[in-house]
This record gives structure tokens, C-alpha cells and sequence, in this order.
């Protein structure tokens, strides 16, 4: 990759590949969906978890936030990159739809993984993200939809699709995390300074 | 062609240098950055950054802001008018350069 497209490409996506930042609000969702196992003899403690977690989560999030400001600098974005693909915004519509009426009509929230799904993969509708991001995402929706529809299959319990979400969206902030060091330029040896 | 005559005469010196182009490339693909952030991407030295940037401000192709937050001098840069239609104009003329050459070579 060159010079001028690792550099314009960090500075567009500089905010969305701090992965670190959102970790912490997947980790208080595992949390959640862990509580009723590990904590469901003691009432008060019950009843504190949820405000504690999310507590939690918004210091760490802030945390994770002044870790990048400190360390990296912040800019002022030109503008949100966003897919600009006709056939994924269709699609998003028309799962959002089925969604809405499936829950409000149909009482049954199955469809809404898949439709979540969809909004988190965006990067690989959008032509402009490095093709190495594309593929993890694609890799990381495949094995949500793909666990997702099993699940169902087989009438599992609706939290380990929760789980199976939280799980590779913290892994994908990682990679995000761990690209956005890739595209931070080593020391450079420069000429007339 | 005199020998005297530089090759590329219409290349604009200032952006040409890679340190400049480097933060002008950055600043072209945001509102404004931070010293940190343009550090941070560039792998530029404190000190060379420092320099780079006012140069580049001398030559009206960036302007820097310099606000006082909590007890620190926080500088952030962006482009000008000016810096962004010489850079669009560096770019271009670099790929007039560029088919010029394929044209001869081909």
C-alpha cells in the first residue's frame, strides 16, 4: 500500500478502527447474558448488576477512548464513510421491514440477529475499505448468520446467539484495533527538516 | 532541453518534499488534526513536524490553531483554500507528468 492511500484511508476510518472503544459495551452485554447463571441466588445482588455493568462499561469505554486521544491524537472528521452499495441498502430496508413486522405482528425476534448482522458488516459493501477489513467482516458476519441459523435449527437457547454476537464483535475490534497500529506509520528518516 | 532547465519545472517545491506531502495528505482528508494524531501518522520527529508545519503555514497552505486546554498548548492544523487547490493542482500536475512519461516510454 502506498504512502498517500495508507494515509488518507487512516484519517477517513481513524474513529471507526478504534475497536477498542466498543469492546466494553459487548463485554457488558456476555455479562448480562451470564448473570441468571452465576448470580441467581442473591437478589440485591441482582438488581445492582445491571446499573454496575453498564457503569462499568461507560468507564472503560471513556477509558479506551482517552487511551486513543492520548496516545494517537484526535482529528475532525470530513465526513462518515458509509456503503454507497444500491443492493445493500435495499437489503438492509427490507430486513429492517421484515423485522419490525415479524416482532410487532408475529411476536418472533429470530429475524432480528440477521438484521443486526447486516448493519455491523457494512464495511463490506463499502468499496473504499482496505480489502483485508472486508474479508474479516465477511468471515465475522458468515459465522453469525451461519451459527444463527443452526441455533434455530436445532431450537437453541436464544442467549448463545447473543453470545456468538458479542464474542466476534469484540474479536473484530481487535482487528480493527490491531490495523489501525499496522497503519500507524514506524519512525521515518526524513530529509530537510 | 538546457542542462540548467530543471526537469519538472511546474512541481510545486514545497509540497513536493514527502515530510509536507505526508501532513498535507493527511489535512486534505480531514477537517483538522491534532499534533498527535499528525505525528502519529506520519512518523515525523516532534522537531521535523515542528518545521514542516511552519513552512507550510508560512506558505499559506495550512493555518494552526493553538488553544489552551487544560494547562497544555493543544495545536491543531488544517488546510487552507489555497492549500487545498495547490495540492489538487500537485496532484494533477503529477499525472500530466506521469502520462507525459507513459506516452514517451510507450
Amino acid at each position: 500500500m502506498n504512502d498517500s492511500i495508507r494515509l488518507t484511508y487512516l484519517t477517513r476510518h481513524y474513529y471507526e478502527l478504534q475497536g477498542i472503544r466498543t469492546a466494553p459495551m459487548w463485554l457488558c452485554f456476555l455479562a448480562m447474558q451470564a448473570q441468571p447463571y452465576a448470580v441467581h441466588s442473591n437478589g440485591k445482588w441482582n438488581d445492582l448488576f445491571a446499573p454496575l455493568a453498564m457503569g462499568l462499561m461507560i468507564l472503560f469505554s471513556w477509558l479506551a477512548g482517552r487511551y486513543y486521544r492520548r496516545r494517537f491524537g484526535w482529528l475532525n472528521p470530513a465526513w462518515v464513510s458509509l456503503p454507497r452499495s444500491g443492493f445493500y441498502w435495499g437489503l438492509v430496508l427490507c430486513l429492517s421491514i421484515w423485522s419490525i413486522f415479524s416482532i410487532v405482528v408475529l411476536g418472533f425476534i429470530g429475524s432480528l440477529p440477521y438484521a443486526l448482522t447486516l448493519v455491523w458488516i457494512s464495511p463490506l459493501f463499502n468499496k473504499e475499505d482496505l480489502p483485508l477489513r472486508r474479508i474479516y467482516f465477511a468471515a465475522a458476519g458468515a459465522v453469525v448468520i451461519f451459527s444463527t441459523l443452526l441455533l434455530q435449527l436445532t431450537h437453541q437457547d436464544g442467549r448463545i446467539i447473543v453470545v456468538i454476537q458479542c464474542v466476534v464483535l469484540i474479536a473484530l475490534g481487535i482487528a480493527d484495533h490491531l490495523l489501525l497500529m499496522s497503519l500507524l506509520a514506524p519512525a521515518r528518516e526524513t530529509a530537510d527538516a | 532541453m538546457p542542462e540548467s532547465q530543471p526537469i519538472f519545472p511546474e512541481v510545486d517545491r514545497i509540497i513536493h518534499e514527502p515530510a509536507r506531502l505526508a501532513v498535507l495528505t493527511v489535512l486534505s482528508a480531514c477537517d483538522s488534526a491534532d499534533f498527535t494524531f499528525l505525528q502519529a501518522a506520519t512518523g515525523l520527529s516532534k522537531g521535523n513536524l515542528s518545521v514542516q508545519l511552519t513552512k507550510l503555514e508560512k506558505a499559506g497552505l495550512v493555518s494552526i490553531d493553538k488553544v489552551l486546554f487544560r494547562k497544555t498548548t493543544r495545536t491543531t492544523a488544517s488546510l487552507s483554500k489555497l492549500g487545498k487547490h495547490q495540492l489538487t493542482d500537485y496532484w494533477a500536475t503529477l499525472e500530466r507528468i506521469r502520462k507525459q512519461g507513459a506516452s514517451k516510454s510507450g
